[in-house]
């Protein structure tokens, strides 16, 4: 999303989640936040995970979670993972953020974090 | 479950697209939900829009042209639904599905639907999650529907039984015209499209596939157009779209579209029946199996299990 160029870590995530069973759509580099809530409604996505290494978090997670709400969509759950600083990590949790993960999170993890998110959304 | 069903049925007839979105996804998971699902819209999964299937190999560029002919039908007034598949793993049934991410620009644009389906382990044909998103759409009222599929051979035959329109897009280098002339070479095209047609050896390839066409269409009433285009720029776009156009008249006035129609419809039953029997025969030959010791002949133990299996079936 954003101007963000780096598309090597989500690659690498986004194989790793299909491996495990997962079908993963993946939408691009250079995507809007309302690009990104779109998507999710259109496929019926069970979550929206996010790759952000620039550093514009802060203004891109927000606007993702406002699209969502505007689309009657906020039931789906966000998933951050990047170079997050703690105090915005716990900024993003507050403001409805399912889970942030930083630089070296192991794959096992990350994909029991995405199936949380996902079985989370289906007892609701 | 059926409360569930109606709740969302309401708000699809209100052109919700989260309704929508939901609906394709439960009917995906489950045949039950979709004969329910297909009972409960009865004649609207009929009604009147311009079922369009593109396929060609991996790379060709099929969902930038789709892009680009999106945004044409979207010019016209139409209404659209996109289905993209794209391989799931045989291994792991996951897949990465990526056709997305070249039509994102479309995706903002609430008359614009685009719906991502793995294979999920179908080999040829339309999953059957694909076939009923098709009939969804349509009842949901798109005016036009396009069906992505990576083809390589003869499995788009089959696709092209759910389809009015089949497109094959090939481009510059893919294969000389002995190639064509090998069973590979599609014989279910309506419209050809030679796309990446800047590339250098596109007037030698453009030749050899109209060559090929008319030869091999040579009976047929509705002669293939063989078009150029140049997907990243819109190129020849304007023609593709004039040329499903004339093949849509073609199929209403000759008739052909209700027999095309009423084939997709047997094949689907047929579709149908095998995935049922399929499922039914493999629940019933992990339990006989543990039973069986190996033995060296195959065709005994399959037909003795055949045998024992159809006595059992009440499906």
């Amino acid at each position: 999303m954003g101007l963000d160029g780096h598309d090597r870590g989500v690659k690498v995530i986004a194989r790793a989640l299909s491996d495990a069973g997962m079908e993963v759509i993946y939408t691009g580099l250079r995507q809007t936040p309302e690009q990104v809530a779109y998507a999710a409604l259109q496929e019926d996505a069970d979550v929206v995970a996010i790759s952000i290494l620039s550093g514009a978090h802060m203004t891109l997670v927000p606007d993702v979670l406002e699209h969502l709400k505007k689309l009657g969509a906020s039931d789906i759950p966000v998933v951050v993972g990047g170079i997050i600083p703690d105090d915005d990590a716990k900024e993003l949790k507050r403001l409805g953020v399912f889970e942030v993960m930083g630089p070296g999170t192991p794959l096992k993890q990350l994909v029991s974090v995405i199936e949380a998110a996902a079985s989370a959304r289906w007892k609701s | 479950m059926s409360d569930e069903l109606s709740t969302l049925l309401e708000r699809f007839k209100t052109r919700d697209t989260r309704a929508l979105a939901r609906i394709i996804t439960l009917a995906e998971r489950s045949a039950d939900f979709s004969e329910r699902l297909l009972d409960a819209l009865g004649e609207q999964t009929h009604r009147r829009a311009h079922v369009i299937g593109v396929t060609g190999a991996p790379g060709v560029g099929k969902s930038t042209l789709i892009d680009k002919l999106v945004l044409k039908f979207r010019e016209k007034g139409k209404s659209v639904g996109v289905i993209a598949i794209d391989p799931s793993s045989v291994f792991s049934g996951g897949a990465v599905l990526g056709d997305r991410s070249r039509m994102n620009r479309l995706s903002v644009d609430p008359q614009v639907f685009i719906r991502s389906f793995g294979t999920a382990g179908e080999l040829g044909g339309l999953s059957r999650g694909a076939r009923d998103a098709i009939k969804i759409l349509r009842a949901f009222g798109k005016d036009v529907i396009i069906v992505e599929t990576t083809g390589t051979g003869q499995n788009e035959v089959d696709v092209a039984l759910y389809v009015h329109t089949s497109v094959v897009v090939t481009m510059p280098g893919l294969g000389d015209d002995l190639q064509l002339m090998e069973a590979g070479f599609p014989e279910i095209g309506d419209v050809f499209v030679l796309n990446k047609s800047d590339l250098a050896g596109s007037d030698a390839s453009y030749a050899e596939l109209k060559n090929m066409v008319q030869l091999r269409y040579a009976e047929r009433a509705w002669k293939p157009r063989v078009i150029k285009t140049v997907g990243v720029s819109a190129q020849g776009v304007d023609e593709l779209l004039r040329a499903l156009e004339e093949h849509y008249d073609h199929l209403v006035s000759s008739g052909e579209l209700a027999l095309r129609e009423n084939a997709g419809f047997r094949k689907e039953v047929e579709e149908i029946i095998k995935e049922r029997l399929e499922h039914e025969l493999k629940r019933y030959l992990e339990n006989r199996f543990s039973e069986q010791s190996v033995n060296h002949n195959p065709y005994k133990v399959a037909k003795s299990l055949l045998g024992e299996f159809t006595k059992l079936l009440k499906v």
